[in-house]
C-alpha cells in the first residue's frame, strides 16, 4: 500500500488519536531505507523504532493496522525455537490448531508440547512492495 | 523465554491480550465462531474499562457510550463502525471484510423492558441479515437505572413471558449475560443473540 493512502486510511479510521499518530510514525519508519531491508523485525524492535521501550497496547494496535488489509505493510511470521536453540518457522495455522487442541507437535523432535507458546517467537518482515521502496 | 508468545501474553494488559490474539488469529483460516469469540473478548475487555468508572458514564447518552465502545473496538484492532447502514443504522458493526464475517450489536439504556424489546427487534428483524457467517449479534444493555443483574433478570423474564425466542440459556463466560436463539426472519437460519449488561449504575451512599 502507498504510504499516503495508508495515512488517509488510518486518519479516517482513528482520527487524530495517539494510536493513529503512532501507526503513521511506524509506517514512515518502515518506509525509510534504513529499515526497509529488515527481514526479522520483532515486537521489541518495532516498539523501539517509534521510541517505545516496551511493547504496549498502542504499538500492538499499530502493528495490527500495518499487518491488515489486502496490501499490508508488514507480514507476520512465527519462529519455533526448541530448548537446544534449534529454529524452524511455523505456520500461523499450526499455532491456531495447537491452541484449539492444547498442544503443538514439536517440528524438530516430533514431541507434543503443551507449553508451545514458550517456544513461539513472532516476528515480522516488510511486505514486498515496502521493501522494494514502492510505498512512497 | 523473553519475546516468546507466552511472555508477550504474560506482560500484556487485558485489551492488549485481545489485540495480540487477534493479530495471530487473522493470519489463519479462522472460523466465524472464532471471529465472534474474539470480538466478544474485545467487548469484555472494553466493558471492564468502561465499568471501572461508572460515574463518568452518568452524563453520557446512549449514543455517546456506544461511540466510546466503537472507538475502543477500533483501537483493539477491529474494523468497527457506528451507525453503519445495514437495513438501517446499526449501533455497532464489526466486520472481517475479506471473510464476509459480520457481528452487529444494538445498544440500549435499561429504561424499561419495552425499550429493550425495541432494541432486540431492531437487532434481529432489521439490522442483521441472518446470512451464513452473520448469525450472531448482541444486545448491549447499559444498566444505569438499576443494578445490572436486576435489569438483566427482569429483561430475561420479560422475554420468557413474551415467548418471542426459541431458546434461552445462561452465558458460560459471564453471569451478566445470557443467550437467546430464534429462527432469523429473513434467512430462516438460527440467529443467536447475546444479551450483555454493563454495570453502569452509580449511586454512592456518600
Amino acid at each position: 500500500m502507498n504510504l499516503g493512502r495508508l495515512i488517509e486510511d488510518v486518519r479516517e479510521r482513528w482520527g487524530n488519536s495517539p494510536a493513529a499518530d503512532l501507526t503513521i510514525a511506524l509506517a514512515q519508519k518502515l518506509s525509510d531505507r534504513g529499515m526497509a531491508h529488515g527481514r526479522f523485525l520483532t515486537f521489541q524492535s518495532l516498539a523501539a523504532a517509534v521510541g517505545r521501550e516496551e511493547l504496549d497496547a498502542e504499538v500492538l494496535q499499530a502493528i495490527v493496522a500495518l499487518t491488515g488489509g489486502s496490501q499490508p505493510f508488514l507480514e507476520s511470521h512465527f519462529l519455533f525455537v526448541d530448548a537446544d536453540g534449534g529454529e524452524v518457522e511455523v505456520e500461523p495455522n499450526d499455532i491456531a490448531e495447537a491452541r484449539r487442541i492444547g498442544y503443538l507437535v514439536d517440528p524438530i523432535s516430533g514431541e507434543s508440547l503443551a507449553d508451545f507458546e514458550e517456544h513461539i517467537f513472532p516476528f515480522f518482515s516488510l511486505s514486498g512492495s515496502v521493501a522494494d521502496g514502492e510505498s512512497h | 523465554m523473553q519475546g516468546s508468545l507466552a511472555d508477550l501474553r504474560r506482560r500484556a494488559k487485558p485489551g492488549a491480550k485481545v489485540t495480540l490474539s487477534y493479530l495471530i488469529l487473522r493470519e489463519t483460516n479462522f472460523s466465524y465462531q472464532e471471529f465472534v469469540d474474539i470480538v466478544q473478548e474485545g467487548i469484555a475487555a472494553i466493558a471492564d474499562e468502561v465499568c471501572r468508572n461508572p460515574e463518568l458514564a452518568q452524563s453520557k447518552s446512549e449514543d455517546e457510550l456506544t461511540i466510546q465502545i466503537v472507538q475502543a473496538l477500533n483501537l483493539l484492532g477491529f474494523t468497527a463502525y457506528h451507525d453503519a447502514k445495514i437495513g438501517g443504522h446499526c449501533d455497532i458493526t464489526v466486520e472481517e471484510q475479506s471473510l464476509g464475517y459480520l457481528w452487529i450489536a444494538e445498544a440500549k439504556l435499561d429504561n424499561d423492558n419495552s425499550w429493550l424489546m425495541d432494541g432486540y427487534d431492531q437487532l434481529v428483524h432489521r439490522y442483521t441479515t441472518g446470512m451464513v457467517n452473520q448469525t450472531v449479534g448482541c444486545l448491549l444493555i447499559y444498566a444505569k437505572k438499576r443494578q445490572a443483574l436486576k435489569s438483566l433478570t427482569g429483561w430475561k423474564d420479560y422475554l420468557k413471558s413474551k415467548g418471542v425466542v426459541s431458546s434461552l440459556s445462561d452465558c458460560r463466560s459471564s453471569p451478566l449475560a445470557f443467550w437467546t436463539t430464534e429462527k432469523h426472519p429473513r434467512s430462516g437460519l438460527i440467529f443467536s443473540a447475546r444479551h450483555l449488561a454493563l454495570p453502569l449504575f452509580f449511586s454512592p451512599k456518600k
